[in-house]
């Protein structure tokens, strides 16, 4: 049986009736032996005391049972009184603070209440780590394993993790990490000097990755028509080959985000079919979108651009 | 029951009184706990932030989806923050890029409000970064930029306390205690003014603090006619060579000493 919504108190009441139900039919502790089912009649052996049968070996156990829960009903009901639902009860801020500690028994209850209630505020708040992206537990004495949280356009995304060997030297022992990031001139550079710089610039990394495959993500589902045939990526999405279809020109255009932590291209190269003057004009304003905007909003720009001058 | 810290920290002096622990013991609520979970203090130092109140209320329910609203409140390198934001938490679905949350629920921030410490809410290219944050609702951003800045922003206070403590005859804060300049001069014929000017600078695309640090010189027009060699001119730079190769706090103890001797 396990405690069920409604708290302790109703899991106490059904434990109650439950052990008065057994008790009313197999025995209590003026009847160990309990009275026998209307119309039963009891056998005896050879020496004249009554014969065990079946019935009664499932009411010893029944009885053990019964003693079983009635103990543990006592030791919930001895928690409840000193747990911090009931050291503190209904009590509101103002009165707590106003309590006082009136004799020596009430120091331990309010002790254990206040100790668990500082538990819970510290799961509370390491849970919080999580929405601030970078979270971390001890494995063991020499094992802290890390997790990142992404984020892009108000949504969390997947998370990553590494575990870091805690000797006399940083390790990266496993991680989940993308091979594309550039873990090991992280780890030279910072892991042994500056932990927390490695953590945020891994994170940086890793943001920075998601931000530009959630950007073309969307520009693929968004402007199907202006873009022909298939984008294509690099693994960390840092390096963009597409063709901007227009009327019948078409523009094949190659994005390069240096550094990993670009969330913009750092170089757009644009090579056209047609060398007409409106396709050459064209070229530094395609440039220039996808330099300065998202990839979304650069692709809005071109295709209001293209559509009214071509 | 959500109790609040001062209520915890009431109980706790309740409870230490008798056993005669002292005040400088108990400390704050907040610090208890850190120093007491040795996970948490770890986060607090690797991160640079400090949480000192996660709370969520349920706004409302729905079949597949729970909105709520998160407040997270703390510091970072002594400059307080509020987070609040509306989260709608998704039940387990098809798609397994969303992170999960906790009890396996992943979450979309639908409208976030920040708030910072107010020594430091009015700097212009802050008010900018928070106004982006809000906008684009980048929870994750703000808190790595803002433990960047408010590191920044908490070491240029230290640095010019511990000069103005060491040589409080000639330094002088004239923007305050948190402000972004020193300045130094000769008690006697102060002729010149030197000025260390310490600022933190948000750029944005991508959001980054970059601090400058710059020694500025204020002289009257009778000693740079004097000035033939054009020594004023050129302390700027030789400040800037100076703490590449010394180091900003000795390069700051070398300037002060040689201008003010």
């Amino acid at each position: 049986m396990r405690p069920e919504k409604g708290g302790m108190l109703e899991f106490l009441q059904q434990l109650d009736a439950k052990a008065t139900k057994l008790t009313s039919y197999h025995g209590d502790d003026d009847n160990p032996q309990g009275h026998p089912k209307k119309g039963q009649v009891q056998k005896q052996n050879k020496e004249g005391q009554p014969e065990r049968t079946s019935d009664d070996d499932a009411t010893a156990e029944m009885e053990t049972l019964i003693q079983n829960l009635q103990e543990k009903k006592k030791q919930l009901k001895q928690k409840l009184h000193t747990g911090p639902k009931q050291v503190f009860g209904s009590l509101d801020n103002k009165k707590l603070r106003r309590f006082k500690v009136k004799t020596e028994a009430d120091r331990p209850c309010l002790r254990r209440a206040a100790d668990y209630i500082k538990q819970r505020k510290a799961e509370l708040l390491k849970e919080a780590y999580s929405f601030a992206g970078i979270s971390m537990t001890r494995e063991s004495e020499s094992c802290v394993s890390v997790t990142w949280g992404t984020f892009y356009s108000g949504q969390y995304r997947e998370s990553y993790q590494a575990q870091i060997q805690v000797s006399h030297k940083l390790k990266i022992r496993q991680h989940t990490l993308p091979t594309f990031l550039p873990l090991e001139e992280l780890i030279s550079a910072h892991l042994n000097s500056d932990l927390k710089r490695f953590l945020w610039a891994v994170g940086d990394h890793l943001n920075a990755f998601v931000s530009r495959r959630e950007q073309l993500a969307q520009a693929k589902t968004s402007y199907s028509d202006l873009l022909q045939g298939e984008v294509e990526a690099s693994a960390g999405c840092d390096v963009l080959k597409l063709t901007l279809r227009a009327e019948e020109h078409h523009y094949h255009t190659t994005l390069t985000y240096k550094d990993g932590l670009s969330t913009r291209p750092t170089t757009v190269e644009v090579e056209d079919d047609d060398q007409s003057t409106d396709v050459e004009e064209a070229t530094p304003r395609i440039q220039e979108a996808f330099l300065s905007k998202s990839l979304p909003d650069a692709l809005t720009d071109i295709a209001t651009y293209l559509n009214r001058s071509l | 029951m959500a109790i609040s810290d001062m209520t915890l920290q009431h109980l706790d002096m309740e409870l230490c009184s008798e056993s005669g622990a002292g005040e400088s013991q108990r400390g704050s609520f907040s610090d208890q706990i850190y120093t007491v979970d040795p996970d948490l203090h770890m986060l607090s130092t690797l991160t640079g932030v400090t949480f000192q109140d996660h709370t969520t209320t349920v706004i409302r329910k729905e079949r597949d989806t729970t909105v709520v609203l998160k407040t997270l409140s703390g510091q970072s390198h002594s400059l307080s923050f509020h987070v609040q934001m509306e989260v709608e938490e998704l039940l387990e679905a098809s798609s397994p890029t969303l992170l999960k949350t906790e009890g396996g629920r992943r979450g979309t921030v639908n409208r976030l409000q920040v708030s910072v410490d107010k020594r430091v809410a009015m700097q212009t290219d802050l008010q900018a970064f928070i106004t982006w944050v809000e906008q684009e609702r980048a929870v994750l951003c703000f808190f790595r930029l803002f433990s960047e800045y408010s590191e920044w922003w908490s070491l240029r206070h230290k640095v010019f306390q511990h000069f103005k403590d060491q040589y409080s005859d000639v330094v002088r804060l004239s923007m305050g205690v948190y402000g972004e300049e020193l300045e130094f001069s000769q008690v006697q014929n102060p002729g010149a003014c030197f000025i260390i000017s310490w600022l933190v600078t948000l750029t944005s695309d991508p959001w980054k603090a970059i601090p400058n640090i710059t020694l500025k010189v204020k002289a009257k027009n009778q000693m740079r006619q004097l000035d033939e060699k054009g020594t004023l001119q050129t302390c700027g730079q030789v400040f800037h060579d100076m703490v590449k190769v010394l180091g900003l706090e000795q390069a700051i103890h070398a300037i002060i000493r040689t201008a003010t001797l």
